[in-house]
């Protein structure tokens, strides 16, 4: 009797401590909502989007205050979104096919386009996309193109296209980068091998993609998106598969580096702004959301980090040294040919094929 | 023998050359005025200034802080109060928290997070103090028992003979005793906490960064003076509290 | 009564004091442990059982994925002891008293460094400019492509993990008395025997520890491969992450952790009658 006492007493005891622990542990999201910095923002942006400096001044004007958090990659931010509750962040910066997940499981909130009064300055060539056909979710902030950057001094064949990624024949050097985004990886894969776009993928034409990735794998150095630039820069590759970015980034310090669009047509990608659902920081947030968007803001970003505003103004006026590449403007004959690309398989196929593909 | 006896002494100074090469030409290249990959262009410190100017830099040593101080708090308090409470019992139940530090690191993080999604707790600075005290957890224990099982238990029995309460005893008799071990187990914990990276990778939310996230991300895109810069600031910090545990626990790592 | 109740609350003091460790451990070890399979084997909450996702992951692939993570740790450890073990004997037996303090220092420093800034260190050197290929190209050898590759890999690796395997080896070999040793070489044997028959094994404690150490947690490596070795190939690390954050498909990762647990628990086991055999066959040398 006395025994099974003790063992009651003892599962009490741990049974306390187990409560408070959790107590502890869920205690702090409910602070926030009471006593959080009521005059502040907290955005979740890829690296290199938004300047530190550029948040100073929007503090000084405005007085409040922003905090900045950066995340690896759209998945990371899917992943941590739904982890927390929502009062983590108000405004993120995903790209172009998370932001239909997003809408599908109500991550976002509708945008009052009144608010918007900058929407005008914007293209059209950049609104309306397939992920948010009305932009109602989401405004396009930055656009960026996926092509090839190479060293001219060591590549001759002009012009550039995928040959030089995935035929052996044609390969500079020994290796060559390539993307770790399986997206990116079939996209060009796809391309090289004349698949239409538009159409769905078979399981055959799936076969002769991994089959054509499989075959390259022999003369790729390093699949990584952000580390390319570097490695062009440091001779370590002679030809690689990237951002336009991250080569312009390396341009701006080397001669000899180049970005080329791929010829059979290149992956365009939209950076698009969106509001968290359940923050209640409506005012700050478009007083923001009017501050990234002006003229000054965008062509200060876009002089630092070497990416691509969406308004008129801020483009036209960017010096070309930042975009790397002549004439890419909205309406001109090489941005006609820029692919947004949907890719129509799940995610679930894409896993597997992206595991099978790697595994070996 | 004649031969292994001045090779012996050869062989070892080589491995710690290799042990610590990457480590000096880093620390090296932290002071070099121009950026990387040029070669020495000469002694400067303004990488340093650099880094001290850079918030996020800060942000995330706050975070780092904050982390470790208060999982080493928690791990070593919960270890003494543990190891106090089992003194009757023969058993090693200290063996029971061996696995913390043997079981694989990712598959800790990646049950942390599965643990936390389900019971909807709001991943952050909170989560990750958790799973670093688990961490420390399993390393204090042994090294604060080590040093209890050399209190002679006779010392206790007399001061409760004396007639203190046992509360009493805790306080004056057994505590400054194990105080060297306590040290010098909390600097441990301190030290895990900040270098690790997996637990922070998986439990961390998007408001937290650690100092080890913020490497991560560095590395991912090449290289940055600022970095080697840091990584000496670190470098330097860990071999000064290293030296104060060394200080007081000879026997820092008996099994 | 309630004199009969103080009493056993009183009784039970000691036990309050473990609580607070025993309840952490069960809430965050034990429970993940056992959310981990369950995700695994069940599709909702703890409720219907099923085998698909384990099926999922049981294929040709995946096992490959295993086998390569435990070629990298076995190798890790492997070079790990051997090259360990004589520095550890050297600092433990016949270094000078004053000079053990500062070898013992300078191992455990690397061991308490922040992982990623040994990683940087290495990335530093290794890449095209770096020092090893400026003082290649000095001495005229043929600049090559050190990064991104498996030799890289293992080289970091093994780098890493070193002091991991010293500290062990270095406290078990530091409690053999030199006279035993000294007796044994007076008594005729020669140094190989006197290697094999005294020294091992009695230092068989600190090798098991620290080859395990080193193995278990060189298995679960996710900085290493995925920033040094191109992420060419998949290991056990990068493919759970994968699952977790890019994939999002938390059942077939838990499936694969377990299966990856398994796996790696029976090589464990495989290796400790592994060593003991060896340390059997020694003492007949």
């Amino acid at each position: 009797m006395i025994v099974v006492l003790k063992y009651i007493i003892r599962s009490l005891l741990v049974v306390m401590w187990i409560a408070i622990i959790y107590a502890c542990l869920v205690m702090p999201s409910y602070f926030q909502i009471n006593t959080a910095d009521t005059k502040s923002l907290r955005i979740y942006t890829w690296a290199h989007r938004i300047d530190e400096n550029m948040i100073r001044k929007f503090e000084k004007k405005t007085g409040i205050k922003v905090y900045l958090n950066y995340y690896e990659s759209s998945e990371e931010l899917l992943t941590k979104l739904e982890m927390t509750p929502s009062m983590d962040c108000d405004i993120m910066l995903p790209s172009g096919y998370v932001i239909q997940s997003m809408i599908n499981s109500s991550l976002i909130k509708k945008i009052d386009k009144k608010r918007c009064p900058f929407l005008k300055t914007i293209y059209s060539d950049f609104m309306g996309l397939y992920f948010d056909p009305h932009n109602d979710y989401s405004l396009p902030l930055y656009w960026d193109v996926f092509g090839i950057g190479y060293n001219a001094k060591l590549v001759d064949k002009q012009p550039v296209d995928l040959g030089l990624l995935f035929d052996r024949a044609q390969i500079v050097g020994n290796n060559i980068g390539m993307s770790e985004d399986s997206r990116e990886a079939i996209f060009l894969a796809a391309q090289y091998l004349r698949i239409p776009l538009d159409e769905p993928f078979t399981p055959e034409r799936l076969d002769q993609i991994q089959t054509l990735l499989h075959k390259q794998k022999a003369w790729v150095g390093s699949y990584s998106d952000s580390q390319q630039g570097y490695f062009l820069s440091s001779d370590t590759f002679a030809v690689v598969a990237s951002d336009r970015e991250i080569i312009c980034r390396q341009m701006l310090n080397n001669d000899f580096i180049k970005f080329a669009l791929i010829p059979e047509g290149s992956m365009l990608r939209i950076d698009s702004l969106v509001i968290n659902a359940a923050t209640n920081k409506d005012d700050m947030v478009y007083q923001f959301l009017d501050f990234l968007f002006s003229y000054e803001a965008m062509l200060y970003h876009a002089e630092k980090f070497c990416i691509l505003p969406t308004a008129h103004k801020a483009l036209k006026n960017l010096d070309e040294k930042y975009i790397g590449i002549s004439g890419l403007y909205p309406g001109t004959e090489i941005f006609k040919k820029l692919v947004v690309f949907q890719l129509g398989l799940t995610q679930k196929e894409l896993n597997d094929f992206w595991i099978r593909f790697k595994a070996s | 023998m004649n031969i292994s006896r001045s090779m012996l002494p050869i062989f070892t100074g080589c491995v710690y050359l290799f042990l610590y090469t990457p480590i000096i030409v880093l620390v090296l290249y932290s002071f070099n005025k121009g950026g990387f990959p040029d070669a020495w262009q000469g002694f400067s410190l303004h990488w340093y200034s650099d880094l001290f100017h850079s918030e996020e830099i800060w942000r995330a040593f706050k975070n780092s802080i904050i982390v470790a101080s208060t999982s080493s708090f928690l791990s070593v308090s919960m270890s003494v109060m543990f190891i106090h409470g089992q003194r009757h019992y023969n058993r090693n139940l200290v063996g029971l928290f061996y696995s913390n530090a043997l079981i694989p690191d990712i598959v800790l993080a990646v049950g942390l997070l599965a643990l936390f999604s389900y019971l909807l707790i709001p991943l952050g600075l909170t989560t990750l103090i958790a799973g670093h005290t688990l961490l420390g957890i399993g390393f204090a224990m042994p090294i604060i028992k080590g040093r209890y099982d050399e209190l002679d238990k006779s010392l206790i029995e007399a001061s409760l003979d004396l007639g203190a309460s046992m509360r009493y005893t805790f306080i004056h008799v057994i505590t400054p005793f194990l105080y060297p071990a306590l040290l010098v187990a909390f600097l441990l914990s301190i030290i895990i906490s900040f270098d690790d990276f997996l637990i922070a990778f998986f439990c961390s939310g998007s408001t937290v960064q650690t100092l080890s996230l913020y490497i991560f991300s560095m590395i991912r895109s090449g290289i940055s003076p600022v970095v080697n810069a840091l990584s000496t600031l670190l470098l330097i910090g860990s071999c000064f509290l290293l030296f104060i545990m060394m200080m007081f626990q000879k026997n820092l790592f008996k099994d | 009564m309630v004199q009969f109740f103080k009493n056993v609350l009183k009784s039970e003091k000691s036990f309050f004091f473990m609580a607070p460790a025993l309840a952490w451990q069960l809430c965050f070890c034990l429970l993940p442990l056992l959310f981990v399979i369950q995700l695994s084997f069940c599709t909702d909450l703890f409720q219907s059982v099923t085998i698909q996702y384990l099926l999922q992951v049981f294929k040709v692939s995946h096992f490959l994925i295993i086998m390569r993570s435990m070629l990298l740790a076995t190798i890790t450890a492997t070079m790990c002891l051997m090259v360990g073990y004589p520095v550890a004997y050297y600092v433990a037996l016949l270094a000078p008293y004053r000079l053990r303090s500062l070898l013992i220092f300078l191992v455990v420093l690397p061991f308490l460094t922040n992982l990623l800034v040994q990683v940087y260190a290495w990335f530093f050197i290794l890449e095209k400019h770096g020092v090893v290929n400026n003082f290649l190209s000095f001495v005229g050898l043929n600049v090559g492509d050190l990064l991104n590759s498996q030799f890289a890999m293992y080289l970091v690796m093994f780098h890493v993990y070193l002091p991991f395997m010293i500290m062990p080896l270095y406290s078990t070999l530091e409690k053999i008395n030199v006279r035993w040793i000294e007796a044994s070489l007076d008594l005729g044997a020669s140094y190989f025997q006197t290697m094999c028959r005294v020294v091992v094994p009695l230092s068989i404690q600190g090798i098991k520890t620290g080859f395990f150490l080193v193995y278990v947690t060189s298995f679960g490596e996710y900085a290493i491969p995925s920033l040094i070795a191109g992420q060419k190939k998949y290991f056990v690390g990068t493919l759970i992450s994968e699952y977790f954050f890019i994939g999002k498909d938390w059942h077939v990762g838990a499936a694969f952790t377990c299966l990856s647990s398994f796996v790696f628990i029976l090589s464990v086991l495989g290796y400790q009658i592994l060593l003991n055999k060896l340390v059997e066959r020694l003492q007949r040398v």
